[in-house]
């Protein structure tokens, strides 16, 4: 069955039309690339997703609930966990406690006062570094971890619950060739061992054709190509949004 | 003008020496270094013109009166209506109009980046802080002829000046112009309509102000909160440390009956600072909200104490549960009230409703005594007090420490750290953050209702912005990193004042310098520079 459904998402910004009736679905399971050149609205559909940016109209269902007006962290306990295009952690906590955190909040154990954290879930907590492969860095502040690294914290966080829908927006931004291939691995892996669906941004087309099941084409606001990727690369229409862009990925 | 030009140089030595050095370090520590600057120009000022007020009076070309619509104005006064729309004018042609101005809005911007596109910004932040500097000499000296020079002119005038520029929004020449006219017409006419109030009215307008625009009156967006350091990671007390601590206290309560009285109420006091200084620590280290106002929490637990031991004759533990109770609750409303404001906002804030409570101190005489306070309320058994203000520091250390390294901490760790991740993880930073504000309330309350007992009297003067800074100077001497820090600080600064106080008539001077030092030794505190040369 269809796991969410957008609905004719429209999104404007002081008259500029950034998204405009975008309508898709995605199964259980699925790993879908949402890509476009820039400007074409893949940042403003993400956040309509992931509970930043309200639509102007449509809506979007999650597992059968209207989750159009729920607050991002309604949404995460419905299942949705996301990432951030600039990764995003609790620079100051260790990279466990930032896991342990994103536990503690799943099994609705932050409201403890007189408990000690450090000795709650410690070993799930190391369990999942060690899934990202960063455990050795596990009593380090977050702070001082390199950007690869960072990410991967990120995927950790954003698994944390175990979520059925994965947003994470350019998961490879900021990163060089290899270290993004083997990133993307990593999150189909990992998507794929948590029974997780997949909802990703990329400007790096090359990457996106290798994870991803399904991919979407945003153009100027509107959804113009929706399908396998070999289906999607040969589509004239792309063909000429991304060379008509002069982007410096052609496909 | 002379004065003007006299401060602008003062201000421009000052950067070189003093503020230069700390760009690097986090905006609280160099808001911490200025307070050490007010100190020692208090105290040399005290020493170069002597206690008594200084008057000047008008200038005889300006002593005349004109007749405006048959209502005679002094000329002093058009004369200063006329120089501020001028003043104004002048600063907003440098900013918008010449090299300069772009120059400053550019490093303002972002200090490195202009940097590295060749601005000297080295001289033009020396230049800039002496032209800020000029400006309130400048002021200062053009109100002189309707006032006088004092010693006390400093704190009252950088808290208006502060609520000026919060009202106005923060990077807007014009709004604070705005914000300040209105200021002034409010005072003049709320003392003819509501003379009770005249205190309240100016933090009531900022209340209100922010509350509908949250940037000021013509701020765009929310500037960049104060920031602490970021990056800087919460330490959990070794337990070696925890076990000294305990040792501490139970060598504190098995000495008591020994202890001199003098000794006694020294020890009580740096019990109290720690405290005061451990719940502001609370709110600004892991809670991330800075408040520039505990006092009023303090002063809210004294005056609770006070009130129910002479209305309802409540024996002393039931005072210090008043206490408590009062400020937590008190707490917990004004944190639902402002939580969606953050950083300077909120810091503004908590500043208003400390003045709020102090007016209300000092202009409710039937209730709180006004200036008089509320005297004899020794406690019968002084050792036995000071065992209960052990007990009660200790419940009180022990609670807070647990409570940041308890899950609730961790949360409330992580939505300071990045509020967006925090929620994405389902966390929702506002109820964490008013239980956070509320237990530091309560515990600042419980603070000052041992206060009250200590010096067996209660005065508005408790919920001053002297007792805030107070609190500030002693969290910033320490760090912000444990709870350990703020009550190392608290000890430090208590110490000092006393030692001080017994050493020199000009301990404003001595303290002032020291806190220089100690910022430029320790631009994170004592406790991490402590930490630093252990490792």
């Amino acid at each position: 069955m269809t796991l969410l459904v957008a609905d004719g998402l429209a999104k404007a910004f002081g008259g500029n039309q950034v998204v405009g009736d975008v309508s898709f679905g995605i199964g259980a399971g699925e790993i879908v690339a949402l890509i476009g050149p820039n400007g074409a609205g893949k940042s403003t559909c993400f956040n309509i997703l992931s509970g930043q940016v309200r639509p102007d109209r449509g809506r979007v269902v999650f597992a059968g609930t209207d989750i159009t007006a729920l607050s991002p962290s309604r949404r995460w306990r419905l299942g949705i966990g996301r990432g951030f295009q600039v990764a995003a952690t609790f620079g100051s906590l260790t990279v466990r406690d930032n896991v342990r955190v994103a536990l503690l909040s799943r099994d609705r154990l932050v409201w403890r006062f007189l408990r000690r954290a450090s000795a709650l879930l410690s070993d799930e907590a190391d369990a999942r570094l060690a899934e990202v492969g960063i455990l050795p860095l596990a009593s380090q502040p977050a702070s001082t971890l390199a950007y690869g690294d960072l990410k991967r914290l990120e995927l950790a966080l954003a698994l944390s619950n175990t979520p059925r829908l994965l947003l994470m927006d350019e998961p490879t931004a900021g990163m060089t060739p290899p270290d993004r291939r083997s990133t993307m691995a990593l999150l189909r892996h990992l998507a794929q061992a948590h029974g997780s669906a997949v909802l990703l941004t990329d400007h790096d087309m090359d990457v996106v054709f290798q994870i991803a099941d399904r991919v979407l084409v945003l153009d100027k606001g509107r959804l113009i190509a929706d399908g396998v990727p070999t289906e999607v690369r040969s589509d004239p229409q792309v063909r000429a949004a991304y060379l008509g862009n002069d982007d410096q990925h052609p496909v | 003008m002379l004065s003007g030009l006299l401060t602008a140089l003062i201000g421009m030595g000052l950067e070189r020496v003093v503020i230069r050095h700390l760009y690097r370090s986090a905006e609280l520590f160099q808001l911490l270094a200025t307070f050490g600057v007010m100190l020692i120009i208090q105290d040399l000022t005290l020493l170069a013109w002597g206690p008594a007020d200084l008057t000047v009076s008008r200038p005889p070309w300006l002593r005349s009166f004109i007749d405006i619509a048959g209502i005679r104005f002094p000329a002093y006064d058009l004369a200063l209506i006329a120089v501020s729309p001028a003043v104004l004018g002048l600063l907003l042609f440098l900013l918008m109009r010449t090299r300069f101005g772009v120059l400053v809005r550019a490093c303002t911007e972002n200090r490195d980046i202009a940097a590295a596109l060749g601005v000297n910004q080295r001289t033009l932040s020396t230049v800039t802080f002496g032209l800020g500097a000029g400006l309130a000499g400048l002021g200062g000296a053009l109100m002189l002829p309707d006032g006088s020079a004092n010693l006390q002119i400093d704190l009252t005038v950088i808290v208006e000046a502060f609520v000026v520029v919060v009202i106005g929004g923060l990077g807007s020449v014009t709004g604070a112009f705005l914000a300040s006219i209105l200021i002034g017409e409010l005072q003049t006419f709320g003392i003819i309509l509501i003379p009770k109030a005249t205190l309240v009215m100016m933090f009531l307008l900022m209340a209100v102000v922010l509350a509908v625009r949250p940037s000021g009156l013509l701020g765009t967006g929310q500037p960049q909160a104060v920031r602490q350091q970021r990056s800087q990671a919460a330490h959990p007390l070794p337990a070696r440390v925890i076990h000294a601590g305990w040792t501490l206290i139970a060598a504190m309560a098995a000495a008591a009956p020994w202890l001199s009285p003098r000794w006694q109420s020294l020890a009580t006091e740096m019990m109290i600072a720690a405290n005061f200084a451990a719940s502001l620590f609370l709110a600004m280290g892991p809670g991330g909200m800075i408040s520039f106002g505990h006092a009023a929490w303090f002063g809210l637990g004294a005056y609770a104490a006070a009130l129910s031991v002479t209305m309802l004759s409540a024996p002393l533990p039931v005072a210090l549960v008043a206490s408590v109770g009062i400020a937590g609750l008190t707490a917990a409303g004004f944190a639902t009230a402002v939580i969606r404001l953050s950083g300077v906002y909120l810091a503004m804030l908590t500043l208003a409703f400390a003045q709020i409570v102090w007016a209300v101190a000092t202009q409710w005489t039937w209730l709180s005594g006004g200036d008089d306070g509320i005297l004899g309320l020794w406690p019968a058994n002084p050792t036995v007090f000071f065992l209960l203000a052990l007990g009660c520091t200790a419940a009180c250390l022990w609670l807070i420490n647990r409570t940041v390294n308890a899950p609730f901490g961790l949360a409330l760790i992580a939505v300071r750290d990045d509020e967006a991740r925090a929620r994405s993880i389902g966390l929702s930073p506002e109820p964490l953050r008013i239980a956070a504000f509320s237990l530091s309330g309560a515990t600042a309350g419980l603070a000052g209702g041992l206060f009250a007992f200590r010096t067996g009297s209660v005065f508005p003067s408790y919920a001053s912005v002297a007792q805030s800074v107070d609190g500030l100077l002693m969290v910033l001497l320490g760090g912000l990193r444990s709870v350990a820090d703020p009550i190392v600080g608290a000890i430090a600064y208590t110490g000092l004042h006393d030692l001080l106080l017994q050493m020199t008539s000009y301990w404003r001077l001595a303290l002032g310098l020291l806190i220089i030092v100690t910022v430029r030794l320790f631009p994170d505190g004592l406790m991490a520079g402590w930490r630093r040369s252990l490792s």
